[in-house]
């Protein structure tokens, strides 16, 4: 929001960083929730209110295509130090892979204006990540991996896959703790740095499916 | 989030065991614990003094002589205190991104806000941000993962604003608000 006042004082300008961010909310149960296909088409999102006063929580869904693919509230009340759980529901609980983005935050008042200057206003937003869908069975021929300066990965094939991925020394060494890789149907790619001395790396999901990357 | 949660068929069979045992001996104990970690994501920006709310004022004041340019104002600080425990893929990565998503600022205004990054556990890495009339968004935190900041005065991720403008720029007519809002998500 923004608006300018006439009757600044020539040379003088006033800027005010206005912290009005006052209501406190917290998400609790994690900023990304995956539900497998076949399993349940519902979930929530736990939301803290660490006030002593009630706050309006209000939920705004983020989707590509026609609808939205997710059923939620719109807003929810908290009162003072309460614990809700949002609840959600997908429309459509088909093995189609399907993602939304809900945008968590507390409901804001109108700021405090002053005559002749220049306010910035903060607000603090929660983006929750949801994606339904079914898990690759064959990532070697889903999964594409890119060896450059980075290690490159990207899901071209319609399913999500969640693995670990572990680098190897030339003699068969694990080089560094392993780092967890969740991949969507939706073309986005993840990169990771590679260790020092990695001559190839294998991602393993938790079902047995595995595949390799060597060092080009 | 992790849920660990037994069946209960084991406890019918345990029972009757245990109350045979404990009449003649009692050097052993167990149980099932059913634990849940909150997969917490916690944010606020607070001032020096850990007050959530709060105020900063820049004065662009005139120069003392004629024919000087107006100068610079200092920079301001303010707070970032959070507290993340990630869970697993997809969200053990998270990240800190503003936008500027109300009002705009003048042509030749920059405000850039600068992150230096203190607390405990992996609390990944800041960038500057500069806002002006062509940019309104960036990421200030990427790599957070399991890490938290502290909640007392001086605590938490620094954050450096600055205004930068050229005194040809600046229009005394013009005053307004522009709205900052922070967004954590999973990277």
């Amino acid at each position: 929001m923004i608006f300018w006042e006439p009757g600044g004082r020539l040379g003088a300008l006033l800027l005010l960083l206005s912290w009005a961010a006052r209501a406190q909310i917290s998400v609790v149960n994690g900023l990304a929730h995956f539900h497998p296909c076949g399993g349940s088409g519902h979930g929530e999102i736990h939301v803290v209110n660490s006030l002593d006063t009630s706050v309006t929580v209000l939920l705004e869904v983020e989707y590509v295509g026609e609808y939205p693919p997710i059923s939620i509230p719109s807003e929810w009340v908290l009162e003072a130090g309460e614990r809700g759980a949002i609840p959600y529901q997908w429309v459509e609980t088909d093995s189609r892979s399907q993602r939304a983005r809900i945008e968590v935050y507390p409901l804001y008042t109108a700021p405090a204006t002053r005559l002749g200057g220049w306010a910035v206003q903060t607000q603090l937003r929660y983006a929750v990540s949801l994606y339904r869908g079914c898990l690759s069975t064959s990532p070697e021929n889903e999964v594409h991996v890119e060896w450059d300066s980075t290690l490159t990965w990207q899901m071209v094939g319609p399913h999500f896959w969640s693995a670990q991925v572990q680098a190897y020394g030339a003699l068969g060494d694990a080089i560094a703790t392993p780092f967890d890789l969740f991949l969507a149907p939706f073309g986005s790619a993840v990169s990771h740095p590679i260790p020092p001395g990695t001559a190839y790396v294998i991602a393993r999901d938790s079902r047995g499916y595995q595949i390799g990357c060597r060092r080009p | 989030m992790i849920h660990a949660q037994k069946p209960f068929w084991p406890y019918l069979v345990a029972a009757p065991m245990a109350l045979s045992f404990s009449a003649w001996s009692q050097t052993a104990a167990a149980h099932d614990i059913d634990f849940t970690v909150d997969e917490a994501a916690m944010i606020r920006i607070v001032d020096a003094n850990a007050s959530p709310a709060g105020m900063m004022n820049f004065h662009i004041q005139a120069p003392a002589v004629p024919g000087q340019a107006f100068p610079g104002v200092a920079a301001q600080t303010a707070y970032m205190q959070f507290t993340s425990v990630k869970g697993a893929s997809p969200d053990n990565v998270r990240q800190v991104d503003v936008d500027l998503i109300g009002g705009s600022l003048p042509a030749g205004v920059q405000l850039t806000v600068s992150p230096t990054l203190f607390g405990t556990g992996t609390v990944g890495s800041g960038a500057p941000i500069t806002f002006s009339a062509s940019n309104g968004t960036g990421t200030l935190i990427s790599g957070i993962q399991s890490a938290y900041t502290g909640e007392g005065p001086g605590d938490g991720v620094l954050l450096q604003y600055a205004l930068n403008f050229a005194t040809q720029n600046l229009d005394a007519a013009s005053s307004g608000m522009i709205t900052l809002r922070y967004t954590i998500s999973n990277s």
